[in-house]
């Protein structure tokens, strides 16, 4: 007779642990995942001893190896470099060591938000954190008792994170990730997947393509430039777009438009590639498209027409 | 919820100390930084509701063992801050057993290539399986595999070691208790 075979019973409670080690070490745990990786470790002992093992293993093998070269002359080069095009890592850390949090129960918490041209929201979340979306701007919101997960797909947002030091707070945008324990920032996603990421609270340390910078309050930076060169702005209260409002210097006209579709009702478009290398400087009330429109077309020139609902600036 | 036992509580309690001793081999540290721990959770899981007492146990237990090794030789704090928000080990890994480095060393050596290029990947670059999968055109489950085949090797050359560095501290307690008896 032929019964069927659970699979878990072949594998040796060292097999099991590595199984689970590499499904909880993924950047979202997800609640469920968790309760049946408890259910397993706290079922048999010898799975809770394989697991104290293998991810012991796990953390040394990482601190070893990346000491390795050094302690010994060695070189990871061969090993993991050649082709390892690393995905932009865009890490954001602060650390306060503090004590356990006392707050109240955080339950499981999942939301879509999704803004339209010129709406704004702002959203309070059960752990204390909050996140201010612009207009036109998506995200999905996951909380699990491991981690607090945002995934910005469009827009721009600002996050005021509570401190948690046993729940990381990450954001994704596109393969970029953004991990803090406490601070605030502002991610504003712009087209060409660039990104621009600000400080508002605490130190930041930004790595992306192998780079990395420090940034502390007050300071910037471009991802998906070269240099990653960290430029000073006014930090001020928050993003200025939360009053509506854009600060230009020297900034391509490029990005001031997709500031103004964060608003703008009717989508606007830049045709020509001359125009997507003027720079421009000056204040802008981004949250009247039309006021800036106008002044675009006074100041350098534009001209305006609209094909199909799209409002298209040329020269 | 039910009420957890104490008979869980010291399974916990004895689970946490042997992931810490596993990095740490110093049993009295372990031993504070394992009840320290339980302490934390047991407090923590009465106002907070937590899915796994084990991965947060795990989790808590890594951050003392983090603090301690920034208290042994003090670093930038934004050096601190880079471990914890890219899960990279710590730059400064007090290697006072370089038998057990030179042993994990010697298994990342002769692993395959590919297996060894895939868990560095995850563990040090930090990429997801899904990413290592599209660079290297394979699909998740054989990164998987080949991770687990990696974290196999690596405990068992670190099993190894310590089976030896046990033989050789077994030994020396032989040859003392023979010196006492002469």
């Amino acid at each position: 007779m032929i019964r069927a075979i659970d699979q878990q019973r072949l594998e040796t409670p060292e097999e099991q642990a590595a199984g689970w080690l590499i499904r909880m070490q993924g950047p979202i745990i997800e609640a469920h995942v968790e309760r049946q990786f408890e259910l397993w470790i706290s079922a048999d002992e010898r799975h809770a001893m394989a697991y104290a093992d293998i991810l012991a293993t796990y953390d040394i093998a990482g601190e070893i190896a990346a000491e390795g070269p050094r302690k010994s002359g060695q070189t990871l080069a061969p090993w993991y470099g050649l082709g390892a095009a690393v995905a932009a890592c865009l890490v954001l850390g602060l650390v306060v060591s503090r004590g356990l949090p006392a707050q109240s129960p955080v339950p499981q918490h999942t939301a879509t938000l999704t803004t339209g041209p010129g709406e704004t929201l702002d959203i309070p979340l059960p752990d204390g954190t909050r996140i201010a979306l612009s207009g036109a701007s998506a995200m999905r919101v996951s909380y699990t008792s491991g981690a607090r997960h945002v995934d910005l797909t469009r827009g721009e947002a600002y996050f005021d994170v509570a401190h948690d030091e046993h729940r990381p707070f990450v954001v994704t945008v596109h393969k970029t990730e953004v991990r803090v324990l406490g601070t605030a920032f502002n991610i504003d996603l712009l087209s060409g997947d660039q990104s621009e990421v600000s400080v508002y609270r605490g130190r930041v340390r930004v790595a992306a393509d192998g780079k990395k910078r420090d940034l502390t309050v007050g300071q910037k930076v471009m991802t998906g430039e070269s240099g990653l060169t960290p430029v000073s702005f006014e930090a001020g209260e928050g993003p200025d777009w939360r009053s509506g409002w854009f600060d230009a210097e020297e900034t391509s006209l490029t990005r001031l438009v997709d500031e103004l579709n964060r608003y703008a009702t009717r989508p606007i478009r830049l045709e020509g590639a001359a125009l997507s290398h003027i720079t421009i400087s000056g204040r802008f009330k981004i949250s009247d498209p039309e006021r800036v429109i106008r002044s675009l077309k006074t100041g350098y020139g534009l001209r305006s027409s609209v094909r199909n609902n799209v409002l298209v600036l040329t020269k | 919820m039910t009420e957890r036992q104490d008979q869980d509580w010291a399974t916990l309690l004895a689970v946490v100390r042997r992931y810490v001793l596993n990095r740490l081999r110093q049993p009295d540290l372990a031993d504070d930084i394992a009840q320290n721990t339980v302490l934390r959770i047991i407090e923590y899981q009465q106002d907070n509701i937590v899915v796994s007492l084990y991965a947060l146990s795990f989790r808590i237990a890594d951050n003392q063992i983090r603090e301690y090794f920034r208290k042994l030789k003090p670093t930038d704090a934004l050096d601190a801050a880079d471990d914890f928000a890219c899960a990279q080990p710590l730059p400064d890994r007090v290697a006072e057993d370089r038998a057990e480095t030179q042993a994990v060393l010697a298994a990342l050596a002769s692993m395959p290539p590919l297996r060894r290029n895939v868990f560095m990947r995850r563990r040090l670059d930090g990429e997801s399986c899904q990413d290592i999968g599209r660079a290297l055109g394979l699909n998740v489950k054989a990164i998987e595999k080949h991770i687990t085949r990696a974290l196999l090797d690596l405990n068992a050359a670190r099993r190894r070691w310590h089976m030896s560095d046990e033989a050789q501290v077994s030994d020396t307690i032989k040859e003392e208790v023979g010196e006492a008896r002469r």
